[in-house]
């Protein structure tokens, strides 16, 4: 069974950079551009019998937004961490972030070892 | 991918942004309430900003911030859109268009953005700077820490976590291992008071909350970050308690709690609470637990639970305290090993039985076995105690010797937590000293000496304990300038142990300073002497059932490595049959038993006997031999061979059967019968029957000697 590492930005240069980052986990890396793209391709990667190790979610995106997609992927995930990445910072954005099912906060611009360790707390 | 790859992929984004924004921002000029276009465009800034910031483009994103930070206002109806702001924001894109992609020379860029920002600062007002955003001051806003200076500290952590903790894809035991990485978990304790009853016990759902006690040289907004997430919505408490436990043990501070403090440490009574309910303890002289309960501040498992944790620290310290003499230590080990010997005794008599009965009695005697097992274990662990203070008493040896020595030597210690039995520990340090008396007398050179040779002038001693495949090993490490072999094999040669023209391993040639009357030091020192110490060292060491190793380089040191049992008291046997003869040898040397072919025998000149075992030669023993006694086959190839090996060198014991394996108890022999090598003591059968215990080192040693 993989594991997926679930990486969910509207801008290619921080998909790009995050799956840089996340490399050396080790674990194969899918990259969504909106909440809904990630909802389509986490229901394809759970229908193949494989499992959603973490998303890295941003919170302002077309389509589908990180708040929702948290609330929604919590409908068919209830305990993978999901960590967002966004230039938000405001008290009451995080708090939202977390009444919709976050797990952690990770202000842009991020340096790439600070978000992996933070990853690597979450995927044992 | 690599660095460029990725300016590749955001100047391709930004060129996408800048034209895609370009055309809102002109459509909003005419259609100025869509709310649609609004939030796209303000999505564009978001996004050029956060990308920016990432492909390592400062400029832009401190200047992509701004120009946020101005539309959000337009988005949230603070400003309205006008030709002049829409004029601002076409001309911040033609400034960004021309810092990425249509720079030339001559273009002022710091100018025209200058111009741009105060522009655009003018319909900011005092809006918070850029550096809000940024992460170290957001963990800073999160709690008001204080930094406290260096040193060790004590923080008491209690977490709470709320019910649906999991919901959030948060672990609390993924948050105490980030704790146990800040520093130590002196101690943890888990309230299990909340957890329901099973049948009605929601797996899905944290019921446990942890107290644990942090020594951590970290300051407390370390602490703060682990729980950064958590902090506001559980109930999180962390609390600087270094005065308490700097300047008091651990074991005495558990020593003296009460109650009280259980239930105060728990969370399960607030400190005011507990006032009180000592008041009132003190006017009505009811047990606290009982008042606790009554005023329904617990619940009675609550309570049971705290007394139970009382009672523990009870214990420990009783068992912190105890003393005893330690010979009724070695009393207990030396009956232990009478039983022992007597349930062999009764096993040969379930032998005897009829089939049931026999499968009876050792049906019990196998958990009697298992229990003496354990027992005896429990004593050993009772006589282990760790060489770290042995270690320690020799740094001022150290200093104190190089120092008149005019030497610079530091002394390093690794595994001092490494347990021995008491005895090795009591006969190990006069060795020990000596070793590394003759490692500042002749390994390590002077300070000036070393200069010369590119080294750093202080020299390095290191002892390091641990352990390995049953045995303790101690090295003695020295970075000093090695030992001479070429003098040792010319002192070899004087003294007869080699003759000159003779072909000699390094190994051996080292190993000639273990021989009595050795010294290669021209002048003896004060503190040397004359070399009678490695040949005493050797005879110590191996009295404990150890061997020594040296390894040397020249001009970069000598290391020398102390092989020594975990335990001196008791083995583990195979017990083998030579004619009439019951022998034991140390499972720890034995590698396997074989049978040969004729044509594996050979004698080959200068090694004497020897078989091929899997392309190997290995030198053959006759047991009955080597003891003079008498042997049902005297052809290799009909009985069987054990082969054993020891620091590396093998061996082909011949016997006649296999008996089988046990716990052997040795008893050791008086040095009339003990001077050969072979044996190093003996032991009491089942049957009474006294066994000799092989000593494959030593019969390695004198087989080479001969």
């Amino acid at each position: 069974m993989n594991r997926y590492i679930v990486v969910i930005d509207d801008s290619p240069t921080i998909r790009v950079s995050v799956e840089m980052a996340l490399k050396q986990m080790g674990l194969p890396i899918v990259q969504a551009e909106n909440g809904q793209d990630a909802l389509d391709k986490i229901s394809k990667i759970k229908g193949d019998g494989d499992d959603v190790a973490i998303c890295i979610s941003d919170i302002n995106m077309p389509v589908m937004n990180g708040l929702e997609f948290i609330a929604e992927f919590r409908k068919v995930d209830k305990f993978a961490p999901v960590v967002v990445l966004t230039t938000e910072a405001e008290k009451d954005m995080i708090q939202k972030g977390k009444e919709a099912g976050a797990s952690g906060w990770i202000i842009k611009p991020f340096q790439a070892e600070d978000l992996l360790n933070v990853v690597k707390r979450f995927v044992k | 991918m690599s660095e460029s790859g990725l300016v590749d992929i955001f100047l391709n984004e930004c060129s996408e942004i800048l034209t895609n924004l370009e055309s809102d921002l002109v459509t909003l000029e005419e259609r100025s309430d869509d709310e649609e276009i609004i939030n796209r465009i303000f999505r564009y800034f978001h996004t050029l900003k956060g990308s920016s910031g990432i492909a390592g483009y400062t400029v832009i994103y401190e200047f992509t911030h701004d120009l946020e930070t101005l539309f959000d206002k337009v988005r949230s109806g603070e400003l309205e859109i006008n030709k002049e702001i829409t004029d601002l924001l076409l001309d911040s894109l033609d400034y960004i268009k021309m810092e990425l992609f249509t720079q030339s020379e001559g273009d002022d860029l710091e100018g025209t953005r200058g111009k741009i920002t105060s522009k655009i600062k003018k319909y900011l007002g005092s809006e918070p700077g850029i550096k809000e955003a940024q992460g170290s001051d957001f963990l800073n806003s999160v709690g008001a820490f204080k930094s406290v200076g260096k040193g060790e500290r004590y923080y008491s952590i209690k977490a709470l976590f709320r019910e649906d903790i999991f919901n959030n894809g948060i672990d609390p035991l993924m948050i105490i291992e980030d704790l146990s990485s800040l520093g130590e978990i002196v101690s943890i304790s888990v309230d299990v008071t909340k957890i329901p009853d099973f049948d009605r016990l929601d797996p899905e759902k944290c019921f446990l909350s942890w107290s644990i006690l942090l020594r951590t040289e970290q300051d407390e907004s370390k602490i703060r970050d682990v729980f950064l997430f958590v902090y506001d919505d559980n109930d999180i408490d962390i609390e600087n308690v270094t005065e308490k436990y700097l300047h008091a043990d651990d074991s005495q501070y558990v020593s003296e709690k009460k109650l009280g403090e259980i239930l105060l440490e728990k969370g399960i009574l607030t400190e005011n609470q507990l006032e009180e309910l000592v008041e009132l303890q003190k006017e009505k002289k009811f047990r606290l637990g009982d008042i606790v309960v009554e005023k329904g501040l617990a619940s009675q498992k609550q309570i049971d639970e705290a007394l139970f944790e009382q009672e523990k620290i009870k214990k420990k310290i009783e068992i912190n305290t105890v003393r005893v003499d330690s010979s009724k230590l070695d009393n207990l080990m030396n009956l232990l090993g009478e039983i022992v010997i007597g349930q062999a005794a009764l096993h040969r008599i379930a032998d005897e039985l009829d089939e049931e009965r026999s499968f009876r009695l050792k049906n019990s005697l196998y958990s009697l076995d298992r229990i003496t097992r354990e027992f005896q274990e429990q004593i050993m662990s009772i006589r282990m105690v760790p060489i770290g203070p042995t270690f320690e008493q020799f740094r001022r040896f150290v200093r104190d010797v190089s120092q008149s020595m005019g030497k610079e030597i530091k002394l390093r210690i690794e595994g001092g937590e490494t347990e021995l039995d008491k005895t090795v520990i009591e006969k190990i340090g006069d060795p020990l000293k000596h070793m590394i008396r003759n490692a500042i007398d002749h390994g390590i050179e002077t300070s000036d000496e070393r200069k010369r040779r590119g080294k750093p002038s202080h020299g390095i001693i290191t002892l390091k304990a641990y352990h390995q495949e049953g045995n303790v090993y101690i090295d003695i490490i020295d970075d000093g300038r090695g030992l001479d072999v070429e003098k040792i094999k010319k002192k070899a040669i004087d003294l007869g142990l080699i003759s000159s023209d003779e072909e000699v391993s390094k190994e051996r040639i080292v190993s000639f300073i273990f021989h009595p009357g050795f010294s290669t030091a021209e002048k003896a020192t004060e503190l040397s002497g004359r070399g009678v110490g490695m040949d005493v060292v050797k005879t110590n060491i191996e009295q404990l059932r150890g061997s020594v190793d040296i390894k040397t380089k020249e001009g970069e040191g000598t290391l020398i490595r102390i092989k020594l049992p975990l335990t001196l008291a008791i083995i583990e046997g195979m017990l083998v049959r030579v004619g009439t003869s019951i022998l034991i040898i140390p499972l720890l040397s034995v590698i396997e038993t074989i049978q040969i072919k004729k044509e594996d025998y050979k004698t080959v000149e200068g090694k004497g006997e020897v078989i091929l075992v899997r392309g190997e030669y290995i030198s053959l023993i006759r047991l009955y031999e080597l003891f003079g006694i008498n042997s049902n086959n005297v052809n290799p190839w009909d009985g069987l061979i054990v082969i054993v090996e020891s620091d590396g060198e093998k061996l082909g014991i011949m016997i006649d059967d296999l008996i089988g394996q046990q716990q052997i108890v040795i008893k050791s022999l008086d040095h009339y019968i003990s001077e050969s090598r072979a044996i190093s003591g003996a032991t009491i059968l089942g049957d009474g029957r006294v066994a000799l215990i092989l000593d494959i080192h030593g019969m390695i040693e004198e087989i080479k000697g001969n």
